[in-house]
């Protein structure tokens, strides 16, 4: 039995009286590529926004590894080792390519500011930085674009920049935001490509929110469907693709 | 203790009249272009002189001169836009140190040009008014019902006249106002020209009851600067409720304790709103 | 190591100018010039976060008056005041940035307005402590190591000391992990949050570093004038600081630098045409905002790679 690594309990969150989100209950497991879908206001980037601390949950709690993440702020949550990238590519559109995955892993090293002061740790931090930056670059396929500036790569590149910036945080959990929004089919299935890796060669656990079923029924190893702020099904993805509840959410959805 | 009061509501009422033009003007400008103008005050102030030049020195009808002078400030205003706050759309700290920059220029060129002499404009309306025991001067009458007319035709001209709806569209929601064809090119100038000609008409009311001095804009626009923190920037109807509400609480405590006091208090709201509700009592959340 | 020795000669040098120029005039131009040098350096932290502190003015004013009230009501010796008064307003500053520092963009700046106006206004209501509007008279001269800084020269070496102290600091901090974070701050929040860096921890230790500097800077200057009145902290001081660095360039501190050596001699040398200096002043500062927006720095760095290319 996989050892539970995201425990969202009871997860409610309401806006003002409405619920965004339900009494969500699910886990993720060691090891897989979970993927959150459901139709505009299912409440899937509600229930992302609480996870990664951007909003309060109003009932319910997250759980990471057995520690309650509820009420942490985003950065601390990062530092626990759940890391989030974007939905629309979020970059240092002013600096290179390296300096970017650069301060990702550098960023990663800091404690608390004492930290600036010590020679020592800052050197060893630079080292670690500089190899994690070159790793990423290859990893991401950004080798080639490594001194050009972040705002002057097409958007596709971006967004593969963002999740290189989140890797060099080395996080045990990547939570994505809409990989796929705003990419041609090529860049969609290469960044597919990218994900599996993630899981394959790093050994990082994911769990994605998507619109684009065709990616999410190729990439992950289960589907959270979502409607109305409540869990309709959570299966393998050959599964959700027939559930009559998952379909009819999806009424004219190309769920190939 | 009636007099007391009446005193400080009449003399409330008329402070908030100049300050809601000064306002309207200052949160057009803001709601439409995000920028702050800190050359507000100098447009109150180069009305104020033209009404000087005009009615003052060469004699002319006081009416005309104060529209003549809106008029005027009005297209400099818009002139402004044009060449100088064009490039810094977007950039809304830049835009804000380019208004400073334009103030600080336009009050020299005031000192230069008139020197630091007060001048006096003659009152078109002279004597008082009694109320039942209270004592109110004709000419600040006269300048609150003038204020009150450029108001309402702001108001029309606001609800009725395409390009009245037009900016308010663009203050509601920029994006969405282009998409139903409302261009920048036209509607910045159009509002900055506004905005700074309600600014002329304020200065050019005032120009006989006060002094004229190249420094006169600088209260002028710190209280317009307050109303619209009140009353949310970007709000016309914040602007007016602001207005009102700053007139009073100054007159209140400028007469039961003394202006410091009043202005210090002022600030303090402008303090406490900023953190609490930044978008003031009437606005929105703006992107 | 090569850039150390650059900075200490450069620093030698300016240290014994005024004994060989002689000018007394020069002299107060070098004092005014080293310390609006460390003022504009603590305006361009506040530039690199993007949240420009209209505050400032009062702060230095803060520091001021503090250090100069240490002196005369309670005794203290100069270096205690001086670091007191700065101190304080590091505190003020840490204080008032919990809650202020999480408004941006314009709304900060009014923020950090209308509170300086508070304070300002306060400088002149209560007299009994401040001296209301005509402020503290006969500030005494500072005594330093036992000698009584008496001159301008001494004052010049104190500013000199300060902005030498100011351009090396953030200097340090800009080349250094902790200017990476606190540009990444204003480049994108966002994602420097979700990088796992607090983003306001570091806003607030910039804040308070910057208020440090000022504190440091309006404690030299109450001392130097030997007259402390609220007028010269208002608004335009923060403004001031503002078009310095827009004009010397924010890019890098030397820009902070070059800028208070254009500006700050002008007013000085323009003595007589007040105006006509304001108005140049204004008009220089719409010419860069439109022009040059890099400034000066910006130009040299232009003309330094147009040449590379050429060779």
């Amino acid at each position: 039995m996989s050892e539970v690594v995201l425990e969202v309990a009871g997860l409610t969150k309401s806006f003002g009286g409405v619920n965004a989100v339900s009494n969500l209950s699910f886990s993720t497991f060691r090891g897989e590529i979970l993927g959150i879908i459901g139709p505009n206001g299912s409440g899937k980037t509600t229930l992302f926004n609480v996870i990664t601390g951007v909003l309060p949950a109003t009932g319910g709690s997250v759980r990471f590894h057995g520690d309650v993440m509820s009420g942490l702020s985003t950065d601390e949550i990062a530092r626990r080792g759940l890391v989030r990238t974007f939905q629309s590519a979020t970059v240092f559109k002013q600096e290179t390519v390296y300096e970017n995955i650069r301060r990702g892993s550098m960023f990663g090293c800091i404690g608390n500011p004492a930290w600036f002061f010590r020679r020592g740790a800052v050197a060893a931090g630079a080292r670690r930085a500089k190899a994690a930056a070159e790793d990423l670059l290859e990893f991401s396929g950004l080798s080639d674009v490594a001194q050009t500036i972040a705002g002057n790569l097409p958007y596709g590149k971006q967004k593969m920049l963002g999740v290189a910036i989140t890797l060099a945080q080395q996080p045990t959990q990547l939570l994505m935001d809409e990989p796929a929004a705003g990419l041609n089919p090529i860049e969609t299935e290469a960044m597919g490509h990218l994900i599996s890796q993630i899981r394959s060669k790093r050994g990082i656990d994911v769990v994605l929110v998507e619109h684009d079923i065709k990616m999410v029924t190729s990439v992950c190893d289960r589907i959270l469907a979502l409607n109305y702020g409540k869990v309709i099904a959570i299966d393998v993805p050959a599964r959700i693709v027939v559930h009559p509840e998952v379909v009819e959410a999806y009424l004219g959805a190309d769920v190939e | 203790m009636f007099e007391l009061a009446t005193k400080i509501v009449i003399n409330g009422l008329t402070s908030s009249l100049v300050y809601i033009l000064m306002a309207l003007g200052f949160t057009l400008i803001f709601g439409i272009m995000r920028v702050i103008n800190f050359a507000h005050g100098e447009l109150y102030m180069i009305a104020s002189f033209l009404v000087f030049a005009l009615a003052g020195s060469l004699g002319w009808n006081y009416y005309l001169a104060v529209l003549v002078a809106a008029v005027a400030v009005g297209l400099f205003g818009a002139l402004l836009e044009r060449v100088l706050f064009r490039p810094f759309v977007g950039r809304e700290l830049n835009g804000m140190i380019m208004a400073l920059a334009i103030s600080i220029s336009l009050q020299a060129s005031a000192f230069i040009l008139f020197g630091t002499d007060e001048h006096s404009v003659p009152r078109p309306i002279s004597g008082v008014l009694q109320f039942g025991g209270v004592i109110v001067p004709r000419d600040r009458l006269a300048v609150g019902l003038m204020a009150v007319v450029v108001l309402a035709g702001f108001y029309v001209f606001m609800r009725y006249t395409k390009a009245g709806l037009a900016m308010r569209a663009v203050v509601q929601d920029q994006d969405i106002a282009s998409i139903y064809g409302v261009r920048p090119k036209i509607i910045h100038p159009l509002a900055f020209g506004l905005g700074a000609m309600l600014a002329g008409f304020a200065g050019a009311l005032m120009a006989p009851i006060y002094t004229v001095y190249p420094y006169m804009g600088s209260q002028p626009m710190l209280k317009a600067f307050i109303v619209v923190i009140l009353g949310g920037l970007g709000s016309v109807p914040g602007a007016v409720l602001g207005g009102v509400v700053l007139g009073l609480t100054e007159s209140v405590f400028a007469t039961l304790i003394n202006t410091t006091v009043a202005t210090m208090v002022s600030f303090v709201i402008v303090v406490v709103i900023l953190l609490v509700k930044p978008t003031g009592l009437m606005g929105r959340s703006t992107r | 190591m090569k850039y150390s020795l650059k900075l200490l000669a450069l620093v030698a040098a300016l240290a014994v100018l005024p004994f060989l120029l002689r000018s007394p005039f020069l002299t107060h131009i070098g004092v005014m010039t080293g310390l609006y040098t460390a003022l504009a350096l603590s305006m361009n932290l506040m530039l690199r976060i993007g949240q420009i502190s209209f505050a400032h003015g009062a702060f230095m004013g803060l520091g001021a008056y503090g250090s100069a009230l240490l002196v005369m009501r309670l005794g203290l010796p100069f270096p205690v005041a001086f670091f007191g008064a700065a101190l304080g307003v590091t505190l003020l500053a840490w204080l008032v940035g919990l809650v202020f520092l999480r408004i941006r963009g314009v709304y900060f700046v009014l923020l950090t307005f209308a509170f300086g106006e508070i304070i300002v206004l306060t400088f002149v209501e209560w007299v009994s402590l401040f001296g209301g509007s005509s402020g503290l008279a006969g500030v005494p001269r500072p005594v330093l190591f036992g000698q009584q800084i008496q001159g301008r020269n001494g004052f010049y070496l104190l500013a000199l000391a300060l902005a030498v102290f100011a351009y090396s600091s953030v200097r340090a901090i800009y080349r250094s992990e902790l200017g990476a974070v606190i540009t990444s701050l204003d480049e994108n929040e966002a994602l420097t949050q979700s990088l796992g860096i607090d983003s306001r921890r570091y806003r607030l230790a910039t804040f308070c570093f910057s208020a440090f500097l000022v504190g440091m800077s309006g404690a030299v200057y109450g001392h130097y004038l030997t007259l402390v009145t609220p007028e010269d902290y208002g608004f335009w001081v923060p403004v001031h600081l503002v078009v310095i660095n827009v004009i010397g360039g924010m890019a890098h501190p030397v820009g902070s630098v070059l800028g208070a050596l254009l500006l700050v001699p002008l007013p000085e040398l323009l003595r007589d045409a007040k105006q006509y200096q304001v108005l140049l002043y204004g008009i220089l500062l719409i010419v860069f905002l439109l022009f040059m927006p890099d400034g000066l720095y910006g130009m040299f760095k232009r003309f330094r790679r147009a040449r590379e290319a050429v060779k």
